[in-house]
């Protein structure tokens, strides 16, 4: 459409302004956590490294990190294989109506609010004695992490042609090997962004953490939100410049992954 | 199958089966039957199955038993709700400040969303990617940068002083709770207005531009119509979001002006009256639900409104 | 409705007009001038100009160079909704969230026209495009050639000074496409307004136009009657984008009064009539060539080219011939039934036709056809 030279810059500056609220709060924690005094004002006065240490040096900080990094790697298994299976099986199942209300229930956990499912969940593990567990973490997150693993995988099945399996099946390929040789390989862009997504998902989740955590097993998002509401430490900005650097490292991966895998 | 094979494609009937595509088609049906009432694939589904009943379907039920039931028996814990007008405050606050991010979000959405269509498309490319920076920023993170941001000695403040406001207090408020909402929930606007105003045919403002229409005529009552699906669904996308937040009121807000989700919290962990945080967990549940179900109705209309465009041309 | 005073059309001139992009010029120096009452056709290939022209006329794209005036005053700077032309688009364009009424009654709204006038104005111009009764219904709820027909109604209903066609009969199928053709051209000689038409049909350029302006690569190759088209063809483009045509090209030389060439061993030669080029192009119809068995059975005095006889179609009205000419090109040859002749594919011949007849033009081809 044509605009008026004035009109269009006032639209620019505007779209500048909304492009610098959605920027501002991931960008300011970056040189916060190089700050050298020890307090959270913005912009720093000076410079060091020595929230990092801190941060590598206090226990309670690593032991997060690395529950965190646990947690999350076995949800990702978890999430991934139970969100593939279940893709591939509403994909196949001839019930349509069945398997569509299937696939609305299992992507339900990410509509609700999850601070009714924190509580309830809080209950049940209460009573089951998975509070502060490591099998509570990750079947709490995992629950949350297998919708995203169920769009991408059902996203990539429906560019999917179903009669490749029957060719296969013509060809002496039973069941297994087909999925494996025919279309795990080519659906294997939505797994790999189904698991990267069951990652982060699982890495970043706070709410139910909050309820399931114990003073003996918490995550690292948990340890942060005590942090913000309690210290005023900028230990806390290092912690989360490295979960974004690690962050981005992952979806980089992983959509250069899914390029290079395009392009052959 | 070799009988489906044979059916679809007859060689000897000396006609090329490429010009009769509608031949080939009833083959994926002709398959149905032979699967039809196996189970094998629904077996696939069982283990995701599992997970999502014992620790969403059965935590979920758990909550609205104790809705009735605890600590006794009977509908007390509503009782209780209806009866004090401090709850039903919160239940206002709570719909109040999700229906203001919503309006804020389209104010700030709208003419964003409107500059990625008109813009080429390396500038589009950016603006996508700026939108989607905060999905992969966690929630924690930016409520915290948020807290630094807007804290009285914060940059914001030290701006406002700089240009002779202020200075304000931006944050343990419902102002704090608008800002970080907002800003976490702005992309869930601006893709599905994006992808509507993307689909609107431009000709049809160069159309009303040579019946005569000013160029603010042509966009109010033909772009802006046109338009209208993405505004109804990123609005109440970000309405039903808002809702359930709880990070981000928890640590922008104040814990004398709560919003249900910091209330379901303090009655469950605070005060261990899981009747009543049931209570409210039910109710937060309801609204989100009917929603959704408003906007599966809508979407859904208006998707069939796209196909019988598409069906007749 | 449209006043229908003949002859109260708009006449519209465009003068050197350029339009550039980043990387292509999409209008080179283009000038036309359009006379009042005129139904133009702007008739091209695809990305000849035609249709950026028509932009350029109806103001939805900015000229680069030259000017635009619309009865004598210029408008180039005059945005879309000023110009008061009515434009009818290639996909018509109807607003899918308005009924038929709606969207006719669109215009009237932006000119402020009282309300009860609007409906009688809606009301009449539907029933002039046959469409009385369907005021309520939505676009998507009409056949293609019914909404042709609201995009025509909706861009007439405010009497606009002139009426911009882009290729509106483009997504119809043949029989409806030649159904509306004819009412256009009814409307057109009822209404007496300027028509301006594109297409890249060039038969229904020859049905529907008074003139028309040929476009190639951004430029007016020629403007003229269908008659000055098809007879008198200024280019080789213009010759080969009318109609079927035979071309012998070959160097040319001149006497003064006279021009010759050497076509394979045949003499070929007619009056000068305007500058004689050196490589030369002769083009002649299909109906002005004849074919002969031998030599000897072409009449005295005309000229003749040996050729082979590709294929001889019966069309029942007549024979149309495709041969091979010595320097391998195609020609057509068309013949009345009364001329019948036994030649099979294969067969060696000879065209013929009178000597003085055919157009000489400038054989401009980058690549020749050899």
């Amino acid at each position: 459409m044509k605009h008026a030279a004035p009109t269009r810059t006032l639209l620019a500056l505007y779209t500048a302004m909304v492009a610098f609220v959605l920027i501002a709060p991931t960008v300011v924690v970056i040189p916060l956590s190089f700050t050298d005094k020890a307090s959270l004002t913005f912009p720093p006065s000076g410079w060091s490294t020595r929230w990092y240490e801190n941060f590598f040096n206090d226990p309670a900080w690593t032991a997060a990190f690395g529950n965190s990094l646990t947690v999350a790697l076995i949800v990702t298994v978890v999430a991934t294989a139970a969100g593939t299976a279940a893709a591939v099986g509403v994909s196949k199942w001839s019930r349509k109506r069945m398997a569509k209300a299937a696939q609305m229930f299992l992507l339900a956990p990410i509509v609700v609010p999850s601070i009714i499912l924190a509580i309830g969940v809080y209950a049940i593990f209460l009573r089951l004695q998975l509070l502060g567990t490591l099998p509570g973490f990750v079947l709490a997150h995992s629950v949350l992490a297998v919708p995203f693993v169920l769009v991408s995988v059902s996203a990539a099945l429906a560019g999917f042609d179903d009669r490749l399996t029957t060719a296969a099946a013509s060809l002496g390929a039973d069941r297994w090997t087909t999925f494996r040789r025919v279309m795990l390989p080519l659906i294997l862009p939505g797994v790999v962004s189904g698991a990267l997504f069951a990652f982060v998902t699982s890495f970043d989740e706070v709410v139910l953490s909050i309820f399931i955590k114990s003073p003996y097993l918490e995550t690292l998002p948990v340890k942060m939100y005590a942090s913000v509401t309690r210290d005023t430490d900028p230990t806390i900005a290092a912690a989360a410049t490295m979960i974004m650097l690690l962050t981005t490292v992952i979806i980089a991966v992983g959509l250069l992954s899914m390029r290079r895998k395009k392009i052959a | 199958m070799s009988s489906t094979l044979s059916n679809a494609v007859r060689p000897d009937d000396g006609v090329d089966p490429t010009m009769r595509p509608g031949r080939l088609r009833p083959r994926r049906d002709a398959q149905a039957p032979a699967r039809r009432g196996r189970l094998g694939p629904a077996l696939l589904i069982l283990p995701a199955l599992a997970l999502a009943l014992g620790i969403f379907a059965y935590p979920l039920a758990e909550s609205m038993w104790r809705s009735i039931a605890d600590p006794q028996p009977g509908v007390q814990n509503y009782q209780w709700f209806a009866a004090s007008a401090a709850n039903w405050a919160v239940l206002g606050r709570t719909l109040w400040v999700a229906f203001l991010s919503a309006v804020i979000c389209l104010a700030l959405a709208y003419p964003y969303a409107y500059f990625m269509t008109i813009s080429g498309p390396r500038l589009r490319t950016a603006l996508i990617v700026i939108v989607l920076i905060p999905f992969w920023t966690s929630l924690m993170i930016r409520s915290f940068a948020w807290i630094i941001l807007l804290q009285d000695t914060g940059l914001a403040n030290q701006v406002l002083s700089w240009m002779g406001l202020g200075p304000f207090h931006l944050i343990r408020n419902t102002t704090g709770i608008l800002i970080g909402m907002v800003q976490v929930l702005l992309p869930f606007m601006v893709l599905p207005l994006y992808s509507a105003m993307k689909n609107v045919d431009l000709r049809l403002v160069q159309a009303a531009a040579s019946l005569g229409a000013r160029p603010i005529v042509a966009f109010t009552r033909v772009f802006v119509p046109l338009a209208m699906p993405g505004v109804v669904s990123g609005s109440l996308l970000v309405f039903i979001q808002a809702l359930g937040f709880y990070i981000t009121p928890a640590l922008l807000g104040s814990p004398s002006q709560m919003l249900i989700s910091q209330y379901i919290y303090v009655q469950v962990n605070g005060q261990l009256q899981w009747g009543r945080g049931s209570v409210l967990g039910v109710l937060l549940l309801v609204a989100t639900l009917l929603l959704l179900g408003l906007l599966a109705l809508l979407m859904r209309k208006s998707r069939r409104a796209a196909g019988d465009e598409g069906g007749l041309l | 409705m449209p006043d229908k005073t003949p002859g109260a059309g708009t006449r519209i001139d465009v003068k050197n007009v350029t339009k550039r992009y980043a990387k292509s010029t999409a209008v080179d120096d283009v000038s036309l001038s359009i006379e009042p009452g005129e139904f133009i056709t702007l008739l091209g290939p695809s990305g000849s100009g035609k249709t950026t022209t028509l932009n350029l006329i109806a103001g939805f794209t900015e000229l680069t160079h030259g000017s635009i005036e619309i009865d004598g005053q210029r408008v180039d700077h005059v945005p879309a909704h000023k110009r008061g032309l009515g434009v009818v688009f290639q996909h018509y364009a109807l607003f899918p969230h308005m009924t038929v009424a709606e969207n006719i009654a669109f215009p009237l709204q932006q000119r402020k026209t009282p309300k009860a006038a609007q409906a009688a104005l809606v009301a009449s111009v539907l029933q002039t495009v046959g469409l009385a009764g369907y005021q309520d219904r939505f676009p998507k709820e009409l056949s293609g050639g019914q909404q042709q027909r609201v995009a025509f109604a909706r861009a007439m209903v405010f009497n606009p000074r002139a009426l911009l066609m882009d290729e509106p009969l483009g997504a119809l199928d043949k029989n409806l496409r030649e159904k509306l053709q004819l009412e256009i051209k009814r409307i057109h000689q009822d209404v007496g307004r300027t028509f301006v038409f594109v297409t890249h049909d060039q038969e229904e350029a020859l049905i529907l136009s008074d003139r028309i302006a040929i476009f190639n690569n951004g430029r007016i190759e020629q403007v003229g009657t269908s008659a000055d088209l098809y007879e008198r063809p200024a280019s080789l483009f213009v010759a080969r984008f009318m109609g079927e045509s035979t071309v012998f090209k070959a160097q040319v030389s001149s006497n003064g009064s006279d021009w010759h060439m050497d076509f394979h061993g045949s003499t070929l030669h007619g009056p000068v009539t305007s500058t004689v080029p050196g490589k030369g192009a002769l083009v002649l119809r299909p109906e002005q060539l004849r074919v002969a068995e031998s030599r000897a059975d072409a009449p005295a005095g005309s000229a003749a080219v040996p050729v082979q006889v590709i294929q001889n179609i019966y069309l029942g009205s007549g024979h149309k011939y495709e041969l091979r000419l010595p320097d391998g090109s195609t020609g057509i040859v068309r013949t009345p039934l009364t001329e019948r002749t036994s030649l099979r594919p294969g067969d060696s011949a000879y065209v013929h036709w009178p000597a003085h007849q055919g157009v000489l033009l400038e054989d401009n081809d980058l690549v020749s056809t050899t």
